[in-house]
């Protein structure tokens, strides 16, 4: 017990920074309560340090302190969604209270119910703590408690980021559907449970390692699956995407594109590694037989294989070509969110083959996470820093591609910044757009999925169709004369996370192969390094299973 | 290194247009155009042709690990004919900047920023000896051109630019999965991944044929829209002629360079087998695309439209050279490269001089400018002449080169001249210059591929002439209200003499000096140039002598060679 | 033939004999005959026996010789007859591709262009905004793939 709190004082900081925040945020005191933000940030950046540095090896641990499977993922997580967190909480600076501070500053009484901004921070802080918990959860229900206290924030965050109908709208929908997801993935959770007998999921991978996947646990597998496609916006589970996007303040949007991606992908990462991609291609067991895992096999089972084979070719397909007739910029990023999902996906089923990182497709997610993270960021912060005149529709916000026109004159660091992360989108070399998605090729490539590396090249190239809008129009395009000039938001904050995104598109480059190295460690099946026990060799259907060894660290039971 | 700084310098000098006021831009353009092609001569002469096999000039040798783990390293290095391609590349980058000096008014930083990191990526191109170097440079030259295109084209620029870069950049990411594949193969032999041109080209020779096949295929999809390749070819048009006069040139000078020399670089080493498999089917694509562009060409009235379908024909006569696979042949196209890039750059200049002071391009309303352009007049036919092929200009000799390759690119004529195939060619103009070619002829082509692209010499002679006979000569049209005595410009432009201004004429004269000189000697070239062809040759021999059963094909390979 | 060098092309020429004769002398023999065979006759036609500037014995020869005359004077149609087999149909051609090029080519990389958009547009219907119209589709997606997958691996 004392040993699984290695693991948890990223999270605890966080927590334990939430309730100061949420104190902080109801002073009548205007200086306490701008501390509300600078707190949060305090919190952000300790817990991504003592992530850093007291997360513990994988050598020195124990089966009671974590999952085995992806151990070293555990740190990697924890700092890149510290690191990305704290240019998201750059971008909150002013999305709530800012008419009621507007008031307060006229002469209004400060009200505590009116007050929101204890409220959004504390939330923004529980959703990260909750992505913190996802990347070390190594039990089901831990995961899925990890899973919903990173989204039931979110929801909140969406309906208050705005004060219009938007806003309210979108969070409605949101919560909905997010309630759908989470009972679809919550039944494959139930059915895991029942197929194998026990939430824990190293005890879940030594169950298949031994007897193979069940049906039932089949079964579960998939619409677990299915369910966390919610989470990463995959097909069928994407509706919700573009509508939440433009309906949320353009900063809680980043904030949407980035942490329930993450905990999504990170879940996903963990079941498929329950399974592990040590199968024969061509396993079904729909016979009613367990699939059984082979020596030397490189394949996840054949069903779930096709399954995320389909999700991700549709997914990026949908969301590509939904992107291309859009005006509105934050539902072109919504759609092209859904197709970056896609193009992780197939690092998913690429699986860590010999464990390099070009061959390494679970770290070429866990990569292109990190690179995502911060180039969406990027172009979502240029959104959050302009602003029109309030009173139209859309509230201040900046709506639709023609109002970037003009932007290089007006505010050349932004229009820069823009072009930048729009372009690294695209996955134009030199940036690290392109060196997030050239190891998904690599990895894809080894793991023999050639009809997928087409589909994904083909709609890279599509992708270029809205990229080169998004990247050129605020350079290129003169302002309309006779429309509303866009100015800068008066939170300076905004400006400075679209900044240091940009530059963190081309400077993380330059620094790639230190990042690339950690995310090679991060990706490391444990399989791979140290085998759980010795996988029995395939004989004819269902002969002869040598039986297992326990290596001797797993001799106790988990309970 | 030299080749870090010819790369360097343009896009330093970018950065310092971008922060300098907009009154130096061109003075610093015109320094960090300059400077690069000093340094480029230096390293032409620094450079050792003897081994012009070896990549020299950079560290390729011992390059610097940038992202080992993907084995990504970055490797710089020239052979000659990558040499020749950054002379080439240095040469038309103050040519650029000096003609435009007069037509860009508006936003003149940014045009300058960009032209110079145009500069830099595609000498980049030429001299990566990493893959993935050489894909960023490749990828990345697409936007400079796309914003020159969009900010400083003429009416249907927009749509011009958008097509030159979607079409582009699906070629490139076919091309990319390629040669992703060929690594992938090189590490699963050797263990270790690399992306070094070296290294996976001897492994991609070790493909089987029907293997080498679908990398063909990869490959030849992003080089050929490129180059352009029939039927790929209908983006430039429209680029080419809606592009600034600058921007044509470097198009045509050397960015349709990146796809051919994409071809000679990596199809014709990586993929042998194929490459002599698929050779006539590669060559009939060029034939048809000289032909047909060819004469499209004859029924434009658009100069410049005119000018760029003659660039698709002439480009067919290179990538026909190319996979003759013979040393006569690859050495003609590389020639090839060279003469178009300054001929038809030329070209796009004094098509882009005659703008400035008529702004019309079309043949209906100019006319007859010998009596009031007699310098640009000469100039015109000049390059003419040198685009048609006139022996005594580099056009023919890059063009006969190709020709004869393509003819003798048959086994009968292989198998006739006996051990020797370099007998034909002892005697002759070259023989007595000193040049000695060898070389096997694999066969795939022949005299008849060598027959129907003859003809397209006789209809580029009828397009060219044609074209000339309008503009240079006949009866004086002009535009009304463009007559010389109220020709004072509208729209705040500088007011342009009638015949061509001294700094017009000083960025021809370099060209057409080169033009004649390689015209009348060009055996210094092409001795350098022999070593890495002859290497390259090498290579298709020994695929031709493991290809001793026959052809190879993907349908039938494919159940002989079992599961991947 | 053609794949013969040029030396099978020339054998040893000297043995060759026309008529018992060398055939080069032959050759300079007929050639100077017929020359001068030639140039007495147009002095007999036209040179000698003229009497005004515009007579000559040869104008009485016109109407036996029928039309030869006339096409010897229009060059014997040569141009028109390279006009209309060689540079007509080549115009024609180059028209005809230049149509070909605008729209069967470009058309096809114009269609290949439109086809992710009629993609999007065929698509577009499904983000209706409806909650109801997403939740169905979420479900029935699941249960879509779920069949397509099951049946796919079966």
């Amino acid at each position: 017990m004392i040993e699984r709190l290695a693991f948890l004082w990223p999270e605890i900081i966080l927590f334990s920074m939430t309730c100061v925040v949420m104190v902080i945020g109801l002073s009548p005191n205007l200086r306490t309560r701008k501390l509300s933000a600078w707190v949060a940030g305090f919190g952000v950046v300790v817990a991504g340090l003592q992530a850093a540095i007291t997360t513990p090896h994988a050598d020195a641990l124990l089966p009671e302190s974590g999952q085995l499977l992806l151990p070293e993922m555990v740190m990697y997580a924890k700092c890149m969604i510290a690191g990305v967190g704290l240019i998201l909480l750059l971008l909150m600076a002013g999305t709530v209270d800012r008419d009621e501070e507007q008031a307060i500053a006229g002469g209004k009484a400060f009200d505590p119910l009116r007050s929101n901004r204890a409220e959004f921070y504390a939330f923004f802080l529980f959703s990260l703590t909750g992505l913190m918990l996802c990347a070390g959860a190594d039990d089901l229900i831990w995961l899925f408690l990890a899973l919903e206290l990173t989204s039931l924030p979110t929801y909140i965050m969406v309906t208050m980021s705005t004060n219009q109908n938007r806003s309210r709208e979108a969070g409605v929908k949101y919560f909905f559907l997010g309630a759908l997801g989470s009972a679809t993935f919550l039944y494959g959770f139930a059915l895991l449970y029942g197929g194998t007998g026990t939430t824990n999921l190293n005890a879940i991978a030594e169950n298949f390692r031994q007897s193979g996947i069940n049906s039932i646990a089949l079964a579960g597998i998939l619409l677990s699956i299915l369910g966390l496609g919610f989470k990463i916006a995959a097909v069928p589970m994407h509706f919700y995407t573009a509508d939440v996007y433009e309906g949320a303040a353009a900063q809680v949007s980043a904030f949407l594109a980035f942490v329930p991606k993450t905990a999504g992908f990170l879940a996903l990462l963990l079941l498929t590694a329950t399974m592990g991609w040590v199968y024969a291609p061509g396993s079904t067991g729909l016979s009613g037989d367990p699939i059984v895992p082979v020596q030397g096999g490189t394949h996840l089972p054949e069903v779930v294989r096709v399954l995320l084979w389909v999700i991700a070719a549709l997914t990026m397909t949908v969301g590509n070509v939904l992107a291309i007739l859009q005006t509105s910029v934050k539902r072109i990023l919504a759609y092209s969110s859904i197709a970056h999902s896609g193009y992780m996906l197939v690092g998913v089923i690429a699986g860590p083959g010999d464990g390099s990182f070009a061959q390494n497709g679970l770290s070429a997610v866990l990569f292109y996470l990190l690179a995502y993270g911060v180039m969406n960021v990027g172009t979502f912060a240029v959104i959050a820093a302009l602003e029109r005149k309030p009173g139209r529709e859309g509230g201040r916000e900046v709506e639709s591609v023609d109002d970037l026109r003009g932007l290089w004159a007006s505010h050349p660091a932004l229009a820069l910044a823009m072009t930048v992360c729009s372009l690294s989108l695209l996955g134009l070399p030199p940036l690290l757009g392109f060196f997030g998605k050239l190891p998904l090729f690599t990895s894809a490539i080894a793991a023999g999925e050639i009809p997928l590396v087409l589909v994904l090249g083909v709609n890279s190239a599509i992708a270029a169709f809205y990229y080169l809008r998004l990247a050129f129009v605020p350079m290129l395009e003169p302002v309309d004369v006779g429309s509303e000039p866009t100015v800068i938001s008066p939170f300076r904050s905004r400006k400075l996370g679209a900044l240091i995104s940009a530059v963190g598109v081309v400077v993380l480059v330059v620094i790639g192969n230190r990042l690339m190295e950690q995310s090679r460690q991060a990706g490391m099946y444990r399989p791979l390094s140290r085998p759980l026990h010795a996988l029995p060799v395939v004989g004819s259907r269902g002969a002869e299973v040598a039986p297992a060894e326990p290596s001797p660290s797993l001799a106790e039971e988990p309970h | 290194m030299i080749l870090l700084a010819l790369i360097l310098i343009p896009v330093v000098a970018a950065l310092v247009v971008a922060a300098a006021p907009a009154g130096k831009a061109k003075t610093i353009a015109l320094v960090g155009t300059l400077v690069p092609l000093v340094l480029a001569v230096y390293a032409a002469m620094a450079f050792d042709y003897a081994f012009g096999a070896t990549f020299q000039l950079g560290n390729s040798g011992d390059p610097i690990e940038w992202l080992p783990q993907l084995g990504l390293s970055l490797s710089l290095g020239a052979d000659t004919v990558s040499l020749l391609l950054i002379l080439l590349t240095c040469l038309l980058g103050p040519i650029c900047v000096l003609a435009s000096t007069t037509a860009i008014t508006q936003r003149v930083k940014t045009y300058y920023a960009w032209l110079l990191v145009l500069q830099g990526a595609m000498t980049g191109v030429f001299a990566a000896r990493d893959l993935i170097v050489f894909y960023t440079c490749f990828e990345f030259t697409l936007v400079p051109m796309f914003v020159l295109i969009s900010l400083y084209g003429s009416t249907n620029r927009k749509k011009a630019a958008i097509k030159f870069f979607l079409f582009t950049f699906t070629g490139s990411i076919v091309a990319l999965a390629g040669l992703v594949y060929v690594a992938w193969v090189n590490a699963q032999e050797s263990g270790k991944w690399t992306f070094d041109i070296g290294t996976l080209q001897e492994a991609a020779q070790g493909l089987p044929g029907w293997v080498q096949a679908w990398v063909l295929l990869a490959l030849m999809l992003g080089f050929a829209v490129k180059v352009p390749l029939f039927p790929f070819h209908t983006w430039l048009p429209l680029a080419h002629t809606e592009a600034p006069t600058a921007g044509s040139v470097i198009l045509a000078g050397v960015l349709l360079k990146l796809g051919t020399y994409g071809i000679f670089r990596f199809v014709l080493p990586f993929a042998p087998i194929a490459v002599i498999e698929y050779a006539p089917f590669i060559a009939v694509l060029s034939i048809i695309g000289i032909l047909y562009a060819g004469l499209i060409c004859w029924v434009q009235t658009d100069v410049k439209k005119l000018v760029a379908y003659s660039s698709v024909s002439h480009l067919g006569f290179c990538i026909l050279g190319l996979v003759a696979l013979n040393n006569i042949g690859i050495t003609g196209s590389v020639m090839y490269m060279i003469n178009h890039g300054l001929s038809t750059g030329a070209l796009f200049l004094l098509i882009g001089m005659m703008y400035e002071r008529y702004h019309t391009r079309s043949m209906k309303e100019v006319g007859g400018l010998a009596s009031k352009m007699p310098v640009w007049s000469t100039f015109m036919v000049f390059f003419v002449m040198a685009s048609v092929g006139l022996p005594g200009l580099n056009g023919f000799v890059s063009e006969v080169m190709c020709l004869l390759g393509t003819f003798q690119s048959s086994s009968a004529w292989g198998s006739a001249t006996g051990s020797d195939p370099a007998g034909g060619l002892d005697s002759g103009l070259w023989g007595s210059a000193g040049v000695v070619m060898e070389g096997a002829t694999p066969g795939a082509l022949g005299p008849w591929f060598a027959a129907i692209a003859a003809v397209g010499m006789i209809i580029a002679a009828i397009y060219l002439l044609y074209m000339v006979g309008r503009v240079v000569f006949g009866p004086l049209v002009e535009p009304r209200g463009h007559g010389h005595a109220d020709h004072g410009g509208g729209g705040g432009e500088p007011h342009l003499p009638a015949d061509l201004t001294p700094r017009e004429i000083g960025i021809l004269v370099p060209l057409a000096a080169l033009c004649l000189w390689l015209g009348v000697y060009p055996s210094p070239v092409l001795q350098a140039l022999q070593p890495p062809i002859s290497a390259t040759v090498k290579v298709l021999d020994e695929a031709m002598a493991r290809v001793e059963h026959g052809p190879v094909s993907p349908v039938r390979s494919a159940g002989a060679e079992g599961v991947r | 033939m053609i794949g013969q060098s040029s030396a099978a092309l020339h054998p040893a020429h000297h043995e060759g004999k026309f008529l018992g004769q060398d055939p080069h002398a032959v050759m300079y023999y007929v050639s100077a005959v017929v020359g001068l065979l030639g140039i007495g006759t147009a002095l007999y036609l036209h040179y000698l026996g003229r009497t005004t500037s515009q007579t000559a014995r040869a104008d009485s020869l016109l109407a036996s010789l029928g039309p030869v005359p006339r096409w010897a004077q229009n060059k014997w149609y040569v141009d028109e007859f390279y006009e209309f087999l060689i540079r007509r149909p080549l115009l024609v051609t180059g028209h005809l591709l230049h149509l070909i090029d605008q729209f069967l080519v470009d058309g096809l990389v114009n269609l290949a262009g439109y086809l992710p958009r009629a993609m999007g547009k065929a698509i577009r219907p499904s983000q209706s905004g409806e909650l109801h119209g997403y939740a169905v589709g979420m479900v029935g997606g699941i249960a879509v793939l779920l069949i397509i997958v099951l049946l796919a691996t079966n």
